[in-house]
């Protein structure tokens, strides 16, 4: 099954009726889409512009929040700066666009800044504990957290209805267009096109994409300390056909030669979890769904053998879990 | 005649002393939105009636980050619900029961700010409403961006009625002016009820935006669109008032 999208594009405006219309409210669009339009845009006050709205105490968190994503999309230094100012504003949704910001950034002082964010509660903490999971494996640290897999919960696989995930080597045009528009977005991990697999779930094909580290540094490369291994990811089913980051995947050794996996969403959210046990030259490893509403029982099982990963099988259900209702509305 | 009360117990499973606005119409706020040019909106119970006797389905609208919800935002949503019955009554499918769900900012675990199309899947995976309505969720703080244009909404073309199927399980939205909304929430729902995209009609409704003549008046649907819409899983027929 196909899925479509309404498209708006940045096209038919320009960078001066967009910006009428985001900070004077005249025009025909909205704020919130004219500022999403906006950030389209290539113009040289964008930094500015974008940091204004952040800033501002009296703008709408919605605005502010989208301002600190766009200047995250720009890997500039001045949106940088303006982030690392932005992650002293007090709102909370802004401050959440700040953390996806930093994330997107990728630096080390973005991991800092990040860092600092963790403690606080809510919404804002969580984001940035998550994202400072995946930055701190990126660059090889330990000591944010745990990928915790002994304690998250596995749902079990109905082996009676399980249907197979076809898994072959992934085409090298995919490859090639995925890390030239993925690249930018996982800095400073290096992802490598050879080993690349390709694999079709729920009618929609996966590139797994895995670190350079795996093919260059060996067994030791997991064994030795917390690492991404890689990411997956796919193209959108829509008409720019964009490259998405679906999943990243954590690895963290344990004692006794095991390795901690947790294969995380976008946004951080533990979607598979498992293991990895090292003998002299390989590692066999075997992943599964975390328990959760709405997920899909996954397993996968495999080797790396210190250049490349092979899988040998993997496996889903064919429903999902059932998911909670929400509240109903008050009037 | 069966009044109009039993009726709507009955054929919608309204309680018995319903509000015409608030659950019959399915605005959320209990009263009309207002129209973004200033027009005057008014509605009809007969209309609403006759439409029922007829193809129709059920809706459940579910507010993502919805203690980020302001009147205005909300204002969207009704206005919403307004033009998807005016629009799709061109082709004779009616619009039922629609009921209002929320998922606060702490439950949507990050997705009230969906920023990748995979986040928009999991939207619909991450709660689901055990009746036959077709999930709509509208998430506050839509961002999914693709190349060079902008995301309004997203939702399978053909959407399963088995809630726990792979894939996505309801459509989505975000809130960019009444205008934009209410023609990306009808548009959306046009792809779940089976509709693809006619890009080269930019007059018709599933015409993307990003082609449209106009965001406000590129509605119009086909019969042969209409027959498609009908013959959707979701669809129920002719709940007629007794005589």
């Amino acid at each position: 099954m196909n899925n479509d999208s309404d498209l708006i594009s940045a096209d038919p405006y320009s960078v001066d009726d967009l910006r009428a219309m985001v900070f004077d409210n005249q025009g025909p669009l909205a704020r919130p889409l004219a500022l999403a339009l906006l950030g389209r845009k290539s113009y040289d006050a964008k930094v500015p512009d974008l940091e204004r709205l952040l800033m501002d105490d009296s703008e709408a968190p919605r605005l502010r929040s989208e301002a600190a994503r766009l200047l995250g999309e720009m890997k500039d230094p001045a949106a940088e700066d303006a982030l690392e100012r932005g992650a002293e504003v007090s709102d909370e949704l802004a401050l959440r666009g700040v953390i996806e910001g930093l994330s997107s950034l990728g630096s080390v002082r973005a991991m800092q800044r990040i860092e600092a964010l963790r403690q606080r509660r809510g919404p804002v903490g969580e984001a940035a504990q998550a994202a400072a999971l995946v930055l701190a494996h990126r660059y090889g640290k330990s000591g944010v957290e745990p990928l915790s897999v002994a304690t998250r919960n596995r749902l079990s696989l109905d082996h009676d209805r399980a249907i197979p995930i076809e898994v072959r080597p992934a085409r090298a045009k995919d490859v090639a267009s995925a890390l030239a528009a993925l690249a930018p977005a996982v800095a400073p991990l290096s992802l490598a096109a050879d080993g690349a697999l390709s694999f079709v779930c729920e009618g929609r094909r996966f590139l797994l994409l895995f670190a350079e580290h795996l093919a260059s540094d060996g067994i030791e490369s997991i064994a030795s300390h917390p690492t991404q291994a890689g990411v997956v990811c796919a193209r959108q089913q829509l008409e720019g056909r964009a490259w998405e980051i679906w999943y990243h995947i954590l690895t963290e050794p344990q004692e006794d030669g095991v390795v901690d996996i947790l294969v995380t969403t976008s946004q951080y959210r533990a979607e598979l979890a498992g293991k990895a046990r090292i003998s002299t030259d390989q590692a066999e490893f075997e992943l599964w769904t975390v328990e959760g509403p709405g997920v899909l029982a996954v397993e996968v099982r495999g080797v790396y053998d210190g250049k490349t990963v092979a899988i040998s099988d993997a496996r889903s259900d064919l429903r999902r879990q059932p998911s909670p209702e929400p509240s109903p509305a008050k009037r | 005649m069966e009044s109009i009360r039993d009726w709507g117990q009955r054929c919608l499973g309204l309680p018995r002393n319903f509000s015409v606005l608030g659950d019959f119409f399915g605005f959320r706020r209990g009263k009309l939105p207002t129209d973004p040019t200033g027009a005057p909106v008014r509605v009809s119970l007969t209309r609403q009636v006759q439409r029922l006797t007829g193809f129709s389905f059920n809706l459940n609208v579910i507010e993502v980050g919805s203690d980020q919800f302001t009147d205005a935002d909300r204002n969207e949503v009704d206005y919403s619900i307004l033009r998807i019955r005016n629009i799709y009554d061109q082709v004779e499918v009616g619009v039922g029961r629609i009921q209002h769900w929320d998922v606060t900012t702490q439950e949507a675990n990050g997705l009230d700010t969906p920023t990748t199309t995979n986040n928009l899947e999991q939207m619909t995976n991450l709660r689901s409403i055990g009746n036959d309505g077709i999930d709509m969720f509208v998430a506050h703080n839509f961002s999914v961006v693709s190349q060079g244009s902008i995301v309004a909404g997203m939702a399978p073309e053909g959407g399963p009625c088995d809630k726990n199927a792979k894939g996505m399980n309801g459509a989505t939205v975000g809130l960019f002016g009444s205008e934009q909304t209410s023609r990306s929430f009808t548009h959306e729902l046009g792809h779940y009820l089976g509709l693809g995209h006619e890009n080269d009609t930019p007059d018709n409704l599933m015409c993307q935006s990003s082609k449209a003549n106009s965001i406000r008046n590129s509605i119009l649907l086909t019969a042969s669109q209409g027959s498609t819409m009908k013959r959707h899983c979701s669809m129920t027929y002719r709940c007629l008032r007794v005589e």
